[in-house]
């Protein structure tokens, strides 16, 4: 016999108790696994969808923008003085300090042309950079070879009727469709892409480039740094790293996190109140148990062990349960949150934390309990046999 | 029979020989539970303050060309402008970072400050400060390791 | 000698003891003078009605009430001038305790509730289950160990009561009212069991309203309104 049986046959008998308990803990311990579960499946559906994409870096025409607002509102505005880059130019893309650290360079001419009477975006890429780019592009047909060969968005296809073979005039040319872009979910759907110089001649813009993508070797290259030698190069230009413009919207989750702290926080206090209340109440029930104990010689330290282990027994199983479900409900709830997203899986460390937090606040919420319980007067316990 | 002083003496000792050997349980528990939700929130709480201190603040990157005196003079009356937390020159000593609250100042004034001032400065970049510290810390990371 | 020890010629010296208690304004005494000596080995009962202050004496001698006046000399050691935690592993080394309505812990088996006094003594568990075990077949109920207390009779649940209270081997074993619920067969059956113990070499404090109970003891105290009465 040892004072950890006595703690564990109280437990076993007060199974109502010990799941009122569990419960408070459970309460506070699921809601912060869940929302911590949350933000770091969207932080990896965020990172997931920063490498897919080969271009690191994206270069486009500074313009002004005039900003409309009524009363502090912003409502829109409208951009001018757009000052489109010239082809010849972009060679010095490659003279920046870290040449070395850059990939592909990959030019875009964009413009709108009338299309079977419709009104039609034009996109030229060289699609010997632009291909190995977009890995996420998948063609129904041939990969263009000659420069009149076009490749069709998805929803432009389906507009204007193209089908892979179909011949279409734009300009003074005459476009052979080779292929049909499966949907990517972006503007390249509504597109008709074809060679860079032969749309810039359909465009009347020879010699004109709409924006850049610029992939970089590695991915822990200094992003930063060629954002800023680029934008040094060309001061007419806005670039932009990808990986910025991404984490910018992180920085929505960050704040979703703090929020998430505080709300747990709350929840775990009222667990953990929980926990004191029904621990006092169970100290009370148990004044003949205690007097009995401290009659047969136990001192106030062994009184007070028994108890608190008993909330070390209770701490864990909270926070075991609680991780358990927190996770359950992230699993559950994520589709909801993040439509394309993924659970990012089980996070053990935090499980590990999650236990630990729960053990902590289940012994400090016993701790007044379990002194006023050893402090029993055992002549006054006694007076209750 | 008789009472003998000697025959219940160890028990007698062992009564009076009761120290306190090293620290209770109830105060083992008390540290234990105490280390453990300090440390968790000396860790979560002055992250989570410092981001939401930080929410605001936008650093912008400029290049600055011209007399090294007049971007000084320019970057000193900057610093007074209200809005403006730090002006700082990077290693390169063309860049200036300055790290600015968007909800007082935004590039464009800042820009049309520059040319008041009648100092050459190109905006190379806008990104959010609280970023920009996470993108350099890892970056110098990545760059130290290899 | 050290202050917590004071010399004496007895095993239990009563030295001019009383015992108080605040009723609201007015001040009661539950013992208002007592003085007697008890002797190792010796079965001494304290008789008396209900409110006598017996029961008071019972919890002063077991080291759990303080007195509100005089001395408790066990062993030549000033009970009520040790430490809490002094007076604690007193009880546990000197005193078995049987209290009226047996007081066993309702959720540990037969076995465990013996065990319990040696749950902080560093007894080894296999140790202990022989201890147990050994006194569980003392008092007739070896068949009854893995049983719960409601699963036993008034008079067993007695026999559990005193297992406990001696396994540990106290050379003092206070009873308070052992008998008072039981039918004559099995409270017989009792004290027959406490006399072979106080043969074996048990001091034996017995408090009763029973006379019969009496005449198991080698001497009686009379109590009343608080004082001995001269015997």
């Amino acid at each position: 016999m040892k004072l950890y049986h006595i703690s564990y046959s109280n437990l076993k008998r007060r199974k109502g108790k010990v799941i009122f308990l569990v419960l408070g803990l459970v309460l506070g311990i699921a809601t912060i696994v869940t929302l911590l579960s949350i933000t770091e499946s969207m932080t990896r559906d965020i990172e997931e969808r920063l490498d897919r994409f080969g271009a690191n870096i994206v270069m486009v025409p500074k313009s002004e923008n005039l900003a409309l607002s009524y009363g502090g509102i912003t409502v829109g505005g409208v951009n001018y003085a757009v000052q489109e880059f010239k082809e010849q130019d972009l060679k010095g893309i490659r003279e920046i300090e870290n040449r070395e650290n850059l990939g592909a360079v990959a030019p875009k001419v964009l413009g709108a042309a009338q299309v079977m009477g419709r009104q039609v975006l034009l996109m030229g890429v060289d699609f010997a950079v632009e291909l190995p780019l977009k890995t996420w592009w998948h063609l129904d047909g041939a990969a263009p070879a000659a420069s009149g060969d076009l490749v069709a968005g998805a929803e432009a296809a389906a507009a204007l009727h193209l089908a892979v073979g179909d011949v279409l005039p734009l300009g003074p040319r005459t476009f052979r469709v080779t292929a049909i872009l499966q949907p990517t979910g972006a503007a390249e759907d509504g597109m008709i892409i074809g060679d860079l110089h032969a749309v810039q001649e359909v465009l009347g813009k020879k010699g004109i480039v709409s924006l850049v993508e610029i992939a970089a070797f590695c991915r822990d290259c200094p992003i930063t740094e060629l954002v800023l030698q680029i934008a040094e190069k060309f001061p007419n230009a806005k670039v932009t790293a990808l990986r910025q413009a991404v984490m910018a919207k992180m920085q929505s989750i960050e704040l979703f996190k703090a929020f998430s702290y505080g709300v747990a926080g709350l929840v775990i206090f009222i667990g953990s109140l929980l926990v004191f209340v029904t621990m006092m109440g169970a100290v009370n029930e148990r004044t003949r148990e205690i007097g009995i104990f401290r009659a047969i010689g136990f001192r106030r330290g062994h009184v007070m062990q028994i108890i608190l282990l008993e909330a070390i027994v209770v701490g864990f199983v909270g926070g075991f349960l609680g991780f358990a479900a927190g996770n359950l409900i992230a699993w559950s709830i994520l589709p909801v949150v993040i439509p394309s997203g993924t659970f990012a899986g089980v996070n053990l460390p935090l499980g590990g934390l999650a236990i630990l937090l729960s053990i902590s606040l289940s012994l400090l919420a016993s701790l007044y309990p379990a002194r006023k319980g050893s402090s029993l007067d055992p002549s006054e316990a006694l007076r209750a046999l | 029979m008789a009472y003998d002083l000697e025959k219940y003496r160890e028990k007698r000792e062992r009564v009076l020989g009761v120290k306190k050997r090293g620290m209770g349980f109830g105060r083992v528990a008390t540290l234990v539970s105490l280390a453990i939700l300090l440390g968790l929130g000396m860790v979560v709480i002055p992250r989570s303050i410092a981001f939401l201190k930080n929410r605001q603040l936008e650093d912008a990157i400029y290049k600055l060309s011209g007399e090294r005196a007049v971007s000084e003079r320019v970057l000193a009356e900057l610093t007074k402008q209200e809005g403006v937390r730090e002006v700082v020159m990077d290693g390169h000593g063309s860049r200036v970072v300055i790290t600015f609250n968007k909800g007082v100042l935004d590039t464009a004034r800042i820009s049309a400050f520059f040319l008041q001032q009648g100092a050459q400065a190109v905006l190379l970049n806008e990104v959010g400060h609280h970023q920009r510290l996470h993108t350099m810390k890892k970056e110098a990371e990545a760059t130290g390791g290899q | 000698m050290p202050a917590k020890e004071q010399a004496a010629q007895h095993l239990i010296e009563i030295r001019d003891i009383g015992k108080d208690y605040q009723v609201g304004a007015n001040t009661v005494s539950a013992i208002r003078h007592m003085h007697f000596q008890v002797d190792d080995g010796e079965f001494i009962s304290i008789m008396g009605q209900s409110g006598s202050g017996k029961s008071t004496l019972l919890a002063v001698l077991g080291g759990l009430n303080h007195p509100s006046r005089g001395q408790v000399l066990v062993d030549s050691l000033d009970v009520y001038g040790l430490s809490s935690e002094q007076r604690a592993d007193f009880r546990s080394e000197y005193i078995g305790i049987i209290f009226q309505s047996f007081q066993l812990i309702p959720y540990l088996t037969v076995l465990e509730n013996i065990k319990l006094p040696m749950a902080i003594t560093g007894i080894s568990a296999k140790e202990q289950d022989g201890m147990a075990r050994s006194v569980l077949e003392k008092v007739g109920l070896g068949a009854k160990a893995p049983r719960l207390p409601d699963q036993l009779s008034g008079g067993e649940q007695e026999r559990v009561a005193i297992a406990r209270a001696i396994v540990n081997r106290p050379p003092i074993l206070l009873a308070d009212e052992p008998t008072g619920s039981l039918d004559s067969e099995t409270a017989e059956g009792v004290m027959g069991l406490l006399r072979q113990l106080n043969q074996e070499g048990l001091t034996v404090i017995m408090v009763t309203h029973n006379p019969d109970a009496c005449r198991h003891a080698d001497r009686t105290i009379l109590v009343r309104d608080g004082l001995c009465l001269p015997q």
